[in-house]
């Protein structure tokens, strides 16, 4: 049996003791073969010493027992890792940032608490994953879409405290973003409920994010100040229709037309699917394309985002060189025909399709399943677009060492609003040398990009520490003011240790 | 409403209701129908390995593409939340993941794992990774080109023989190599209550 990191065997085995007090026996995992549930299945270190492991897990089903279990862990200093669902696979999975931490496994938490209809909210539990939200709106037959990430089996809370995002309409997939209060158990055992949660029978919650004075849920994206053990989120209605269009330029001069032309879009309301940049030369859509090609998705009324099409159409006509093509409008809810053919997470339908595509190409029939990326904010300017992809083939070759790791960018990504990211995919396996290459590649990129001033906005639990030290304005003031916070709210530092770079006084200090 | 695009629902009905774990495992041609099995269609092994589990009137489901969603939102999360049924499977690495991390919630774990290699000669390459029977390797090389039909015949009637104590997450969600080669994975994803009739 694995210890937490400086507690005694006597003093864990009283706290599993107590957790089983709490939540029952059969739900505190101490056994190897249990608690290898939570290694990360798709971890860089796969094997090594170096991989990030759990002690044991404890699955309360109600917030009290969350509360109960957060203070005994503070009794004995055992250090918690809450997960809702454990399946942010390339970002940790359900392994813990900090080795030896008990995983706080909240998956029993897994109750649809409302969907409002008439307001198009949700108010949800941590172990609600997509598809669960999925079939409680379908099976009563509700007028909402959910906005599921690919693939759908992660959790709606886990997803969008990661940063996470989706691919129907602006703001829904933005998954933080569409959020609207949240129940939270701090480090200490308290309870906090944000926004127009706080107010005693109130009943907008969910109908106004602000509240009253300073907001504070900021603090729980990627965040290690408690444990969010409710949160609502905003829906969209199911929408009439969706239409697309595919604005083509020739050249990366057109990019800078078709960039600034796609914020006048977006920033007016014209288009608010997740568009599709491809081309460009850049990895994502094969070396070899001069052109750069964007896809405009909108969703509405028939009559009215034929008019906004057409009127994309006007727009990106003008761009010197660009063709504009149309594809047929998609009735909602989607026939047999269509259901078959498009993209089911744009249409809010939860899927694991991801897993039997993701990295197959003729190149590659068989991709090794693994995988991290490394995903730089870029300003969304036809200028950076160019200047990144020249800079990521500039210095791909010398940052592989010469050899084909199986590393592909940039994957330029357009569905976060008002900027780009692009995207780097690292290729991982159970091969220790490869892997090794891949954190050397993996390292360096982020050096070079910081030089550059761009940086990631999500990482891997084993590089949350080097990313955040790229964000190191003034010494590093933001996290050495988050980590104040955290001293404040989890003063035994108890709550996910070094989650997004911020840790807890007594190891700062070690 | 499962799609045609992931779906192929080629079952034989089984009747009655499933058998406790340790009955499952006494090992019949009544244990085959007490088995679920899973082919991936793009793969003639395993349209082999399919027929025989229809012949062994094993409730048999299919899929296209690899994915496996439908199949898990409209048969498996629905059986695994009343009596889990063991399930048995030829497909490609991912539905294994998949299938083994859904299970994992519903105390299922994977009991039997093999990989299959085609050698290039037209041949294949058997390793058989979780059992308690190495020896299967050489039945099944031994069977030549009708080596689907006698890992069915083994998986299906004779689970106990080759199912493994050793119950650990596979790893299935990745490859030992980046540059590995196309494989087929056999399978065997039970309730962990089966480890105490083994």
């Amino acid at each position: 049996m694995a210890l937490p990191p400086n507690v005694s065997e006597r003093d864990f085995n009283r706290a599993l003791e107590q957790f089983s007090n709490i939540v029952g026996s059969e739900w505190v995992f101490s056994s190897d073969e249990d608690v290898a549930l939570y290694r990360d299945a798709y971890s860089i270190y796969w094997g090594e010493p170096e991989e990030r492991v759990a002690s044991g897990a404890v699955a309360p089903d109600t917030v009290e027992q969350v509360q109960a279990v957060v203070r005994a862990a503070n009794e004995f200093r055992i250090p918690l890792y809450p997960i809702s669902t454990g399946r942010n696979l390339a970002y940790g999975g359900s392994a813990p940032a900090y080795s030896g931490s008990v995983v706080l496994d909240l998956k029993r938490m897994n109750r649809v608490l409302e969907v409002n209809e008439r307001n198009a909210y949700a108010l949800v539990e941590p172990g609600v994953s997509y598809f669960d939200l999925y079939n409680h709106i379908e099976e009563r037959n509700l007028n909402v879409w959910i906005d599921p990430p690919d693939p759908g089996w992660g959790s709606v809370i886990g997803n969008a405290l990661d940063g996470g995002g989706g691919w129907t309409a602006y703001p829904y997939r933005d998954h933080f973003g569409a959020h609207c209060g949240m129940e939270v158990v701090l480090g200490d055992g308290d309870i906090v409920r944000t926004g127009m949660g706080a107010l005693p029978n109130g009943s907008t919650w969910q109908e106004n994010k602000w509240g009253y004075g300073p907001w504070v849920d900021g603090l729980f994206r990627q965040g290690n100040m408690g444990v969010v053990t409710k949160m609502g989120f905003w829906l969209m209605p199911k929408p009439e229709a969706y239409i697309s269009g595919t604005a083509t330029v020739p050249d990366d001069e057109g990019a800078v037309g078709l960039m600034d032309t796609l914020n006048l879009l977006e920033n007016t309301g014209i288009v608010n699917g997740s568009t599709q940049l491809g081309g460009g030369g850049a990895g994502g859509a094969g070396f070899g394309g001069g052109g750069w090609s964007l896809q405009v998705p909108i969703y509405g009324p028939a009559n009215v985002i034929r008019a906004q099409l057409d009127y994309c159409r006007q727009k990106f006509e003008a761009i010197e060189g660009c063709t504009f093509t149309e594809e047929p409008l998609v009735r909602i809810p989607l026939s047999p025909e269509d259901r078959a053919r498009v993209r089911l997470v744009n249409f809010g339908i939860p899927n694991l399709s991801t897993f039997s595509m993701l990295g197959r190409s003729p190149f590659q029939p068989n991709p090794a399943g693994g995988h991290i990326g490394f995903s730089p904010i870029v300003p969304r300017r036809g200028e950076d677009l160019v200047r990144f992809r020249n800079w990521y083939q500039a210095n791909a070759a010398e940052v592989s060492g010469g050899e084909n790791l199986g590393i592909i960018g940039p994957v330029f990504m357009t569905n976060w609003e008002r900027s780009l990211v692009g995207l780097i995919m690292f290729p991982i396996s159970k091969d220790p040398e490869h892997n090794s290459k891949i954190r050397d590649a993996f390292v360096r990129w982020v050096e070079l990009a910081a030089a550059e001033g761009w940086a990631e906005y999500r990482a891997p639990t084993v590089y949350q520490d080097l990313i955040a030290s790229t964000y190191d304005y003034n010494d590093n003031a933001l996290t050495r003011m988050r980590e104040k916070i955290k001293d404040a709210v989890d003063p035994n530092g108890i709550i996910s240790a070094g989650r997004y770079g911020v840790w807890p006084r007594h190891l700062r200090d070690a | 409403m499962p799609s045609r695009r992931t779906l192929l629902q080629t079952a034989v009905a089984i009747a009655g209701s499933p058998l406790a774990p340790g009955v499952i495992y006494a090992g019949s041609a009544r244990a085959a129908a007490q088995m679920g099995v899973l082919y991936d269609h793009r793969h003639r092994e395993a349209r082999a390995f399919r027929l025989r589990a229809a012949q062994l009137n094993a409730p048999v489901h299919g899929t296209e593409d690899g994915d496996i969603t439908d199949l898990w939102q409209h048969y498996f999360s629905v059986a695994w939340k009343g009596e889990p049924m063991p399930l048995a499977g030829l497909t490609e690495r991912p539905a294994l993941f998949m299938l083994e991390q859904l299970g994992f919630q519903h105390g299922m774990r994977v009991f039997f794992q093999a990989e299959h290699e085609p050698d290039g000669q037209g041949g294949w390459t058997h390793t058989i990774v979780r059992s308690s029977r190495p020896a299967l390797k050489g039945q099944l090389e031994a069977a030549g080109s009708d080596w689907p039909a006698v890992l069915a015949d083994q998986l299906l009637t004779a689970p106990q023989t080759v199912a493994s104590k050793d119950i650990t997450p596979t790893g299935a969600a990745m490859a030992a190599r980046i540059d590995e080669p196309a494989r087929l994975y056999s399978w065997i994803i039970a309730p962990r209550s089966v480890a105490n009739h083994l």
